[in-house]
């Protein structure tokens, strides 16, 4: 086999590859901002950990999409069947389509991190409400949500 | 609400406050003068008690855990007249608190002596069994210091130093040991004090004069009994301990007791009086007023007014709410309270809020355990307060993913179809979402123009409420226009009619344009000048660009949908890596296990997050206005006990 048939399918391991990494770095940052934040209010007051748990759970979503965007590319390329076959256009093709969750993805996570160690801030002091914390942080999330979509519809749509 | 007005004698005022306290129906309005509280000495003392009792208990709850610790703390019941403490066992209780505090304080000194004693020993230890006596510090001519050499090397230099000043000195080795070189150093008299400064001068330790007071092995010995009786005093006290930490529970019912007499005693601030007389304001909920006006009359010699609460005056707002409503007034409680002219949200909000969570969250497998998680919760260990509401929310909801399980066939992903190795699948009652994505994007969406038409519906309720519906029609019903017949341009362009398509597109063209005109019209009305008004009415239709991303944001369903469903089918691959075999379900059970969990927790907890942002964002949006505050009435607030009422169970509604 030379290189040339191996294009396709290194364009789209790329592309799956991206969309796996980048909103994973992403959360690993968020994850851990909040992660010190958290840290921070605990050894003041070690009961708050289950809220502030959530808190550090939010901006780990977008690693979770990256994977299943990475999932999505491996099946319907037929990677995940050990076929080869993809022509160069279809790799390129998925390559574009993984652009939206890996870039969202990555820098929505990081900005969803710095909203949520704001919100460690506002359970430390307001233990009450956390509730509106976790909803300002769920506000940053809507755009990696909308990139998913975005991603996994146009991976749907190719074949 | 009712606003009641008491008024009595001042001799009686605590008695009527403990009477409020104990029904729990009254909310105390605040004086408007904001004297100052000034802190009578008792309060003080109370104060001060209960701070003393507050810190026990946490050092009892640590040093000795309850037996049944669990996660979830549940408040023990008591009646009403075991929660009534008399003066002597408020007393008895107090000597106790004091007995505890000397124990601990004397257990400290212990400890501190123990350390002392266990350094001392340290010291004298390498000295054991040489047979010399270490009080011997003097004869007529000469001075000796015992002590340790800790760098061998700087003897010799130092003999070789006092060979020149003070050749009359000697030094006696003992002993090498690995801390050094154990000596004692003789020295005359009137050299003394040159000697001492070229000795300490070379790394040399004397050992301290309290334990040098005869020959090494007596000294161990004695400090070895010591540290034995220090021993045997310490387990005294932590016997002593142990049992004062038995009678935990009177210090925890008088901890609550003083919770509740310094609240008690933050109210009686709130009362006007005179010396003789007193007279407080309060808010009552209307299904209680009688009740309670009754049991004052009964009780106490009081005079009652009770007058109806007007709109306007923004009363505070208690829920009121079926079974199935009341269990999600915690979402509407997360985000704030409705002010006194609107209607309560909550029983579209429920409904809506179950649905979304299930569509979240479709999953059969995810759901039943979601079920089993709360029940665990709520039966067995008996959460209370807000972990309860909670629980009682996932309750239902989890109840209504699995039923939105079904509708998309999902359970634990495709966990029997990749067990089977696709002879069977489970069954799917509408269709599969990952088949058909789009599908699922475009009724989410439509779920979504629901959803944000019943908000606008309550913006509608709320504008009668406030006696001019006309408002409300003219704000909401254009737009009800608009958006469907949008709705059904694009159904006809997408062919859903069928054969009479292109009559029901005019129908649509026509319902949006006449929508657009009404909101022309009418959406400036407030301007005087003609003008102004169109284009303020213009103006207002870019509204439009607001609902279409409303109704965009529900497309985050589908997304949580496939995540969920997605990640359960990643972990049944991982796990079904072997296939087959008998080590094969081994590591399926044990992936399956562990990713199944965090699956069910993430999803869980972005599904609820993503319902609640739905409602508040999207559907309050369109019509919550605020600004009202929830209705707290002076009650007996505990921590650790729960008064039973005469009446029975005191039900835990608090208002939500």
């Amino acid at each position: 086999m030379i290189f040339a048939d191996l294009i396709g399918p290194v364009l789209t391991l790329l592309g799956a590859g991206l969309a796996a990494t980048l909103p994973g770095i992403g959360s690993a940052k968020g994850v851990g901002f909040v992660g010190e934040a958290a840290a921070g209010v605990i050894t003041e007051d070690p009961e708050k950990f289950g809220k502030l748990l959530i808190l550090q759970a939010l901006p780990g979503t977008q690693g979770i999409y990256g994977l299943l965007s990475w999932f999505m590319i491996m099946n319907s390329s037929g990677l995940f069947a050990g076929q080869l076959d993809q022509t160069w256009q279809m790799g390129l093709l998925y390559l574009l389509a993984s652009m939206p969750i890996a870039v969202v993805g990555y820098f929505s996570a990081i900005y969803q991190g710095r909203v949520s160690e704001a919100g460690c801030a506002l359970v430390a002091q307001r233990p009450d409400e956390q509730a509106k914390a976790i909803v300002l942080s769920a506000m940053v999330e809507t755009y990696a949500i909308l990139a998913l979509l975005a991603t996994v519809l146009a991976v749907l749509n190719i074949s | 609400m009712n606003k009641i007005t008491v008024v009595g004698l001042a001799s009686e005022r605590d008695e009527v406050l403990n009477t409020l306290m104990r029904s729990g129906v009254m909310e105390i309005v605040s004086r408007e003068d904001n004297a100052d509280q000034i802190s009578s000495e008792e309060r003080l003392t109370i104060e001060h008690d209960l701070a003393r009792l507050e810190t026990a208990n946490m050092q009892i709850y640590k040093r000795f855990p309850p037996e049944s610790s669990s996660l979830f703390k549940s408040k023990v019941e008591v009646s009403d007249e075991e929660f009534l403490l008399s003066r002597e066992v408020e007393s008895e209780t107090l000597t106790r608190l004091t007995s505890w505090e000397d124990l601990l304080s004397v257990e400290n000194l212990t400890k501190q002596k123990q350390i002392t004693l266990q350094e001392e020993l340290l010291q004298i230890s390498p000295w054991q069994d040489l047979d010399i006596d270490l009080s011997a510090t003097e004869t007529r001519q000469t001075e000796i210091i015992y002590g340790v050499f800790l760098d061998g090397t700087a003897i010799e230099s130092l003999e070789e130093q006092l060979s020149q000043d003070c050749p009359e000195t000697h030094i006696i080795r003992f002993r090498q040991t690995k801390e050094g070189t154990l000596a004692a150093v003789v020295m005359l008299k009137e050299q003394a004090s040159h000697t001492r400064l070229l000795v300490q001068a070379s790394d040399f330790h004397a050992v301290p004069a309290q334990i040098s007071a005869g020959k090494p092995n007596q000294i161990i010995s004695t400090l070895q009994g010591e540290i034995a009786g220090v021993k045997e005093q310490l387990s005294d006290t932590e016997l002593e301990l142990a049992r004062l930490a038995e009678s935990r529970s009177s210090f925890l019912l008088l901890e609550d007791n003083y919770r509740v007499l310094l609240d008690r005693d933050n109210a009686s601030s709130e009362v006007f009086g005179s010396p003789h007389t007193f007279w407080l304001r309060g808010w009552v909920p209307d299904d209680s007023t009688d009740e309670l006006i009754d049991e004052l009359n009964e009780k106490h010699d009081v005079a009652i007014s009770s007058v109806a609460g007007e709109l306007s005056e923004n009363f505070p707002i208690k829920l009121k709410n079926n079974k199935f409503n009341q269990a999600y007034e915690i979402i509407l409680t997360m985000f704030g309270a409705p002010n006194a002219e609107e209607s309560d949200p909550t029983p579209v909000l429920a409904t809506f809020y179950m649905l979304l969570f299930g569509m979240m969250l479709s999953d059969v497998g995810y759901g039943l355990a979601l079920i089993v998680l709360c029940l665990v919760m709520l039966f067995k260990f008996k959460v209370g307060g807000d972990m309860r509401r909670l629980a009682k929310m996932l309750l239902i909801s989890g109840i209504s993913s699995v039923a939105w399980g079904f509708v998309f066939g999902g359970f634990f992903g495709d966990l029997i179809t990749v067990l089977s190795e696709g002879r069977y699948s489970f069954p799917v009652l509408w269709f599969d979402p990952m088949q058909d994505a789009m599908k699922l994007m475009i009724f989410s969406m439509l779920f979504g123009v629901i959803h944000l038409f019943a908000g606008m519906a309550i913006r509608i309720r709320n504008a009668k409420l406030q006696g001019n519906i006309m408002e409300g029609i003219l704000d909401i019903v254009p737009w009800y226009m608009i958006i469907g017949g949008l709705l059904i341009i694009a159904g006809g362009a997408a062919g859903v009619f069928g054969a009479g398509s292109e009559i029901i597109t005019q129908v649509g063209i026509y319902l949006a344009l006449a929508g657009a005109v009404v909101v022309v019209l009418f959406g400036g009305r407030d301007a005087k000048n003609p003008i102004v008004r169109i284009l303020k009415g213009i103006l207002a239709l870019y509204d439009v660009t607001g609902y279409f991303s409303d109704i965009l944001s529900y497309t985050r369903i589908l997304a949580l949908v496939l995540a969920t469903s997605v990640i359960a089918m990643v972990v049944n691959q991982l796990g079904f890596l072997l296939g087959p075999t008998f080590a094969g379900y081994i590591l399926f059970i044990a992936v399956g296990l562990l990713g199944h969990t965090l699956n069910l927790a993430l999803s869980a907890l972005s599904a609820y997050v993503h319902a609640s942002r739905l409602q508040y964002v999207e559907m309050f949006g369109k019509f919550f206005e605020g600004g009202g505050k929830y209705f707290k009435p002076l009650q007996r607030k505990t921590r650790h006990f729960q008064i039973e009422d005469r009446k029975g169970r005191e039900e835990e509604r608090k208002v939500a």
